[in-house]
């Protein structure tokens, strides 16, 4: 799959204009605030992603504009197509070829792989967004996933409220509830649990070609059930221990227990690295992570995710980033923004298009420097 | 721009019809306005007509202008077959496929404790009374989302004990959130398909 062009109009400080990509490496350079990670956000938000910022989609459509449009032209072996993603007031519309899809969809349409500057935190972050990371990867492989997660949140949510409800809820619909979270959190736990060892090795193997010192590393989920990927055993394990701690459940007014509390935790020789690690080298974990990531998604889906990869050098040593370069995969398309151009170029980064943005438009372009022309 | 605050109000009333957004709402005015007196006034009067004759049958809940409805009172409907649904479209929805000869319980909406609905709010009693009263089969046909699988599941606690044969509609999950939006053969094959649970 490769993202041919992006057409924007309305998107936060980004001019209207229509942007041509190189089909390998396109690196986006520009002083901070000029509009990079915007760029980068616009690939997000038409592969069905959360925008990086605001929670309301009022404030990623411009001022002055009542909605913003954003549209990928893409060709991969399923053809060429246009996929488009409309933002109104609250509203977010995806479109392949003229016609409404899910968000879903639209992630399987473009596939993307993303690193930005709050996944750089994800080791120390909330278990949450490990639980987020591992979806996505399961939401690739596993078809009913995203459905299961939506469904095991929304009966949470229903059986919650029931628990916290002033008087003893009625028996059966606390009981019927308890069964709908059941069987959605046995197909959640079944497919995190099927997909995290594709991921784990991955991350080791990543890690291992970024220099990382730790040796034995392993991705685990922490979590309330056992280690089988079997639902039927999943379900009537939860469902047991739920019956087991509703006094508790009562008390507290909402589900204690279930996937929704899964963590995963890194262990380096099987003892969790977040607490040992410098910040640099959760920093160094987290690349290799997303680099398993597009690993695992590359093989699910037969073809490579495009992988972006915002303000990648603000963060790393030359020697990290030298690592980078050489680890990235040999195919694919790569977008990558950076403040300072000229350290960037002098990478070993494949041949591509540099694309230079100063106050939300692409002021220049050019080429990289391949690195069989490099001293 | 100029003020119709007339206009206005016939747009919001428009727009909190189901399935009406403010652009086709904005459409349904411009033409009511364009439209000959007589076909605004057909309108009225068919609103006004249909909501003083149709009422909810006392005995299945669906809408009728009889009382019982046409199916209850069909001698040629297996009254052993019961098919519980949401709403009384649901059962509009069903009849569609010409497949299913029994009658039909309309619940009244789906167990949905975020929103307040619990089992006091639907017409569970009554849907045990009739179950009671001669029934073989239920099949309940609520909607394949969170509250109707739900909804489905307290009814096969409740009806158990009653020692009837319960099916659920083998609609596949990804069919959407409604029964509304599975078409005519996918309907036919759930129906025909169904399991017991
Ligand atoms: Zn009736």
């Amino acid at each position: 799959m490769e993202v041919r062009s992006l057409s924007i109009d309305g998107f936060r400080n980004l001019a209207t204009a229509r942007l041509d990509f190189h089909p390998r490496l396109n690196l986006i350079v520009g002083r901070n605030g000029q509009g990079k990670t915007n760029l980068v956000e616009s690939l997000a938000v038409v592969s069905g992603r959360s925008s990086f910022r605001a929670a309301e989609p009022a404030e990623i459509i411009c001022d002055g504009a009542s909605r913003a449009t954003l549209a990928c032209r893409l060709s991969g072996p399923a053809g060429e197509g246009l996929l488009g993603a409309a933002l109104g007031a609250g509203t977010r519309e995806h479109v392949w070829n003229g016609r409404k899809v899910s968000r879903l969809s639209a992630s399987r349409l473009l596939p993307l792989v993303l690193l930005t500057e709050a996944d750089l935190r994800r080791l120390s972050a909330p278990p949450a967004e490990r639980r987020r990371a591992l979806d996505r990867v399961a939401a690739a492989r596993e078809p009913g996933h995203s459905a299961a997660v939506s469904r095991m949140e929304r009966s949470r949510l229903q059986r919650n409220r029931l628990l916290s409800a002033p008087h003893p809820p009625d028996r059966d619909e606390l009981l019927a509830f308890t069964d709908a979270f059941a069987e959605a959190s046995a197909a959640v736990s079944a497919s995190r649990r099927k997909v995290l060892p594709l991921l784990s090795t991955a991350l080791a193997r990543a890690a291992e070609r970024l220099g990382s010192p730790y040796p034995a590393l392993a991705l685990t989920l922490r979590s309330d059930l056992g280690a089988t990927a079997d639902e039927p055993r999943l379900r009537d394990e939860l469902l047991s221990l739920l019956a087991r701690t509703l006094p508790e459940e009562r008390r507290a007014g909402r589900t204690l227990h279930g996937p929704h509390r899964d963590d995963v935790v890194l262990l380096s020789g099987g003892r969790p690295l977040a607490p040992r690690a410098s910040s640099g080298e959760a920093r160094t974990l987290v690349l290799a992570w997303t680099l398993a990531e597009r690993e695992v998604l590359s093989d699910a889906a037969g073809e490579a995710p495009a992988l972006a990869f915002d303000d990648f050098d603000s963060e790393w040593d030359l020697g990290v980033l030298e690592r980078f370069a050489r680890a990235l995969p040999d195919e694919g398309q790569l977008f990558l923004t950076s403040a300072r151009a000229e350290t960037v170029r002098n990478l070993p980064l494949p041949p591509g298009a540099v694309l230079e943005v100063e106050a939300g438009q692409v002021v220049s372009r050019g080429g990289t420097v391949p690195a069989e022309a490099r001293p | 721009m100029t003020r119709l605050p007339s206009f206005e109000r016939l747009l919001a009333a428009l727009e909190r019809l189901p399935g009406i957004g403010p652009k086709s709402s904005r459409r349904l005015a411009h033409h009511l306005m364009a439209a000959a007196p007589e076909e605004a006034e057909a309108l009225l009067a068919a609103v006004r007509e249909a909501r003083e004759r149709t009422r909810s049958c006392s005995t299945c809940h669906a809408l009728t202008e009889e009382e019982p409805c046409a199916i209850c009172a069909d001698p040629g409907r297996d009254g052993r077959l019961l098919a519980v649904v949401e709403e009384p479209h649901d059962v509009e929805v069903l009849e569609r496929t010409r497949e299913f000869r029994g009658r039909y319980h309309v619940l009244g909406g789906a167990l949905a404790p975020l929103r307040g609905i619990g089992p006091d709010d639907l017409h569970v009693t009554d849907l045990l009374a009739r179950v009671a009263d001669g029934v073989e089969e239920v099949i309940l046909a609520t909607n394949p989302n969170v509250e109707g699988e739900a909804t489905a599941l307290y009814l096969v606690r409740r009806l158990k004990p009653l020692g009837v044969r319960v099916t659920r509609l083998a609609l596949g999950l990804p069919v959407g959130a409604a029964l509304e939006f599975a078409d005519e053969l996918t309907l036919s094959r759930s129906l025909s398909g169904r399991r017991e649970v």
